[in-house]
């Protein structure tokens, strides 16, 4: 397992490497210079040319890669050309925030998934399985930016139970924070369930048609030992891979949540970026958010032995 | 007690229904009460919290609290004494002395004195700083700044290599305040920390992505006469001034309605009018500065032709066409120079008159034959967007074949420098003075591109920079102005209402034609 480890580990290079050339080369196709961005409608020509010198932007491409990837590899992402400040921390700090309300979302929404969908499938045609499997299939069709406008709407306005703007700290008052983080957490939970759960349930619906699960009631086991003790390890491989996919796309990518909460998160970080054509901080997020996705893959792989002892992973 | 696997799931059980509980705020967690911070939406962060470097016009709306020039505009966009409290200016235009205000005092307690006015000279003048108006001191733009003396603790000479009218107008520009600030706003090593300024509150915190914060200086001294624009008595009744970024428009709206911020700055008009059926926000309006235009590349080989830009003009029915893309918040204004400002005449109201004929007799005559013409706008603000759409449909009526592009605005604006456009629906931000306002439409097509290169605009602006008489600069102003309608390089449609949203607990506020959201003599009520 170690072997494969290294070698999956290894394998990142080359990953990280094809996303390090196709992010360099894709964000200066983009028109749009960023030296005229932030200088808006202000009209100092001289101003321009001094600032592309001093962020290198007139030099050739191929020249400004070299010199960007040596400092990457030293883990040197450069400075924000935006804000002067140091990508490396802004993205760490970024991640802070989107980390706490990814995790609490997925780890909620896996929870939801498993105890529910095992319970649709468990209880298959019956209301209580109509019930769930409506109400996943509801989660599943409302896009996660709909679902906080309407927490917005219902909590922050119509209710004033709850706050719609800002984002504070765990480290600073926990309290606050987790009254900052109900409402996006529920969006996000809300959206991510639905897929799990029906993920869980035909899994689960498989499973009960098993024959050592027909053995084991022939034993004359419960029915909840039946299900929780037999049936549900069984259940968790691909929902531990969907989980997994869905931290991996969530760290990188909740950004539309984070606009509509106003949270500092990496998600907004890179759309701002995008759009200020903040070259660098665009190159250091997307390698970031690349290597992050990678890595919770990897991990999630390397679950699978202790979830279901017949797999074995081998180089 | 035995740690059983039923009671261990209770136990779990019980801790989520704890946080639960926990979660269940009262309404002061949610909307705070109090009175002594008012909260501002930003649409987008600051950038750096140095003057004139690495600005956006958020940084002017958090810096106009904290810092202080020698001189800036009021109400009426006249320039005033701001950090000086008297400006004696020589007979040839070329020495200005300004004396500081008495008892002007930084944050950290210092005494503010014409040493360290001297001080933020050389670095503003030191091309490393960037500083972003450096060419209306360089002798770019205009006079050369020569000398920054200080002449005793209290007053500054600064000396011209030319006559300038110009140079207090220059000096009060918000987008770049030369600022009063003391030289530990720097590090040892030159590096800019925050500014220490001398204005009615202090720099306490800037959160990247999330919120500055300002206290209020208890030892401000402001200066005498009436609150008027950036100058005038003002006074800090609010503890804490909370800058918080926004960046969607839906969030903010909801977070002015359910009281958790207190003020909304340059909302859309769309967004303005909905707000004016809540009774817990005011919506107030004033006639701004930034300029909404169509402006035209004179350079193309189609639009080169007089008659045909003429003939898009005469297409226009603008004062339908402004009041509909305003949503009737604003007027038609022709200049190139705002209504707010006093050099805005009569003259400056004459318009294209709206002549479908003429439109078409002008095409004819220029034997346009339907070829394409690529009207550029972008999505980012959608009043441009709506501009473009207007304007395409009422070109169509008269067969000019007119494309709306919509780009995204980085490739816009980096079009727009390059002037790589036929016409494109373009906004400039506010400039608050008249001379300022030309500058933005006529300029030198090596340098600057998208600009009206004509040796006699160049020639009457000119003029009207270096004379120190008012009627003679308000006559080539007005001179530039027919001679815009003749040549046609743009046409201007509004200036693009200021709507500011205010929660009603404010007392006090005020919008303004300079646009930034002024914080000083404003009270906070339950």
């Amino acid at each position: 397992m170690s072997t494969y480890f290294l070698k999956r580990l290894l394998m990142i290079v080359p990953t990280l490497l094809l996303v390090t050339v196709t992010v360099f080369v894709v964000m200066r196709l983009v028109p749009g210079d960023p030296v005229a961005m932030m200088l808006g409608d202000i009209d100092n020509p001289e101003l321009v040319r001094q600032m592309r010198e001093e962020l290198r932007l007139d030099e050739p491409i191929p020249v400004q890669y070299v010199d960007w990837f040596r400092r990457v590899i030293t883990l040197d992402f450069g400075e924000s050309i935006v804000t002067g400040e140091p990508v490396f921390d802004t993205m760490l700090s970024r991640l802070g925030v989107t980390a706490q309300v990814v995790f609490i979302s997925v780890a909620l929404a896996a929870i939801l998934a498993i105890v529910f969908g095992t319970l649709a499938a468990w209880r298959q045609n019956r209301a209580s399985d109509l019930a769930i499997t409506m109400l996943a299939v509801g989660s599943m069709s409302v896009p996660a930016f709909w679902v906080g406008i309407a927490l917005i709407i219902v909590f922050g306005i119509k209710l004033q139970w709850l706050p719609t703007v800002g984002y504070v700290s765990p480290l600073d008052d926990l309290s606050e924070s987790l009254q900052f983080m109900v409402l996006p957490v529920t969006a996000l939970v809300v959206a991510e369930t639905g897929a799990l759960l029906r993920m869980v349930r035909s899994t689960t619906l498989d499973v009960l048609r098993m024959d050592y699960i027909t053995a084991a009631r022939a034993r004359g086991l419960g029915e909840r030992t039946v299900l929780f003790r037999h049936a549900l390890p069984n259940t968790l491989i691909p929902t531990v891979t969907l989980v997994g996919f869905a931290l991996g796309s969530l760290l990188g990518g909740a950004a539309v949540i984070e606009t509509v909460f106003t949270l500092p998160g990496l998600g907004r970080l890179l759309v701002e970026s995008v759009y200020a054509r903040d070259y660098v901080m665009v190159q250091g997020v997307m390698i970031f958010v690349a290597a992050i996705y990678v890595i919770v893959n990897l991990l999630v792989d390397m679950l699978y032995p202790l979830l279901d002892p017949r797999v074995r992973l081998r180089a | 007690m035995i740690w059983t696997r039923r009671n261990h799931a209770d136990g779990i059980l019980q801790l989520v229904a704890i946080a639960l509980l926990s979660y269940l705020p009262t309404n002061a967690l949610a909307a705070p009460r109090d009175t002594n911070e008012i909260r501002v939406a930003l649409t987008s962060d600051i950038r750096s919290s140095l003057p004139g470097v690495n600005r956006v016009s958020f940084t002017d709306d958090v810096l106009i609290h904290v810092v202080e020039p020698l001189v800036a505009h009021r109400d009426d966009l006249t320039v005033a004494p701001l950090a000086a409290e008297h400006v004696e200016v020589s007979d040839d235009l070329t020495q200005y002395r300004f004396t500081l205000r008495e008892g002007l005092r930084f944050h950290n307690g210092d005494l503010a004195t014409a040493a360290d006015v001297v001080y933020v000279w050389e670095r503003i003048l030191d091309p490393d700083t960037g500083f972003q108006c450096l060419p209306f001191f360089d002798g770019t733009t205009g006079a050369a700044v020569e000398s920054v003396l200080a002449e005793d603790e209290r007053t500054v000479l600064i000396s011209l290599d030319a006559p300038s009218a110009v140079f207090l107008e220059q000096l009060a520009y918000v987008q770049c305040p030369i600022a009063v600030l003391h030289r530990d706003s720097w590090d040892a090593d030159g590096n800019w920390v925050q500014p220490i300024g001398t204005g009615p509150y202090r720099f306490v915190e800037w959160k990247t992505g999330r919120y500055v914060l300002l206290q209020r200086f208890a030892d401000y001294v402001p200066s005498d006469g009436p609150a008027s624009g950036l100058v005038g008595h003002k006074v800090a009744h609010v503890e804490y001034l909370r800058f918080l970024v926004i960046p969607d428009v839906m969030a903010t709206v909801a977070a002015l309605v359910s009281g958790q911020i207190d003020v909304v700055p340059l909302l859309a008009p769309v967004n303005a009018l909905e707000l004016r059926r809540n009774r817990r926000v005011v919506a107030m309006d004033h006639e701004g500065l930034s300029r909404r235009t169509m402006l035209i590349q004179t350079d193309d080989p189609l639009l080169s032709d007089r008659r045909i830009r003429l003939a898009m003009a005469h297409a226009l029915d603008l004062e339908q066409f402004a009041d509909v893309a305003s949503l009737g918040l604003a007027r038609h204004n022709p200049s190139t120079i705002p209504r707010s400002d006093a050099m805005h005449t009569d003259v400056h109201d004459e318009s294209w008159p709206y002549d479908p004929d003429l439109a078409k007799h002008l095409l004819a005559d220029a034997g346009y034959d339907g070829e394409e013409i690529v009207l550029m706008t972008s999505r980012s603000e959608q009043a441009l967007f709506d501009l473009a759409m207007i304007a395409e449909a009422m070109w169509a009526k008269v067969g000019l074949n007119v494309r709306v592009q919509v780009l995204d605005f980085g490739t816009l604006l980096t079009r727009y420098f390059a002037g790589e456009f036929q016409v494109v629906s373009f906004e400039f931000s506010p400039r608050l003075t008249a001379i300022m306002n030309m500058h933005t439409l006529i300029g030198d097509k090596q340098v600057s591109p998208p600009r009206w290169d004509d040796p006699r605009a160049h020639a009457l602006l000119q003029q009207a920079s270096a004379t120190p008489d008012t009627a003679i600069r308000q006559a080539r102003l007005d001179d530039i102005h027919r001679l815009m309608l003749a040549e046609t390089p743009t046409i201007n449609v509004y200036n693009a209402p200021i709507i500011d949203a205010v929660s009603i607990k404010l007392d006090g506020y005020r919008p303004w034609a300079g646009a930034n959201p002024r914080l000083w003599n404003v009270r906070k009520g339950e």
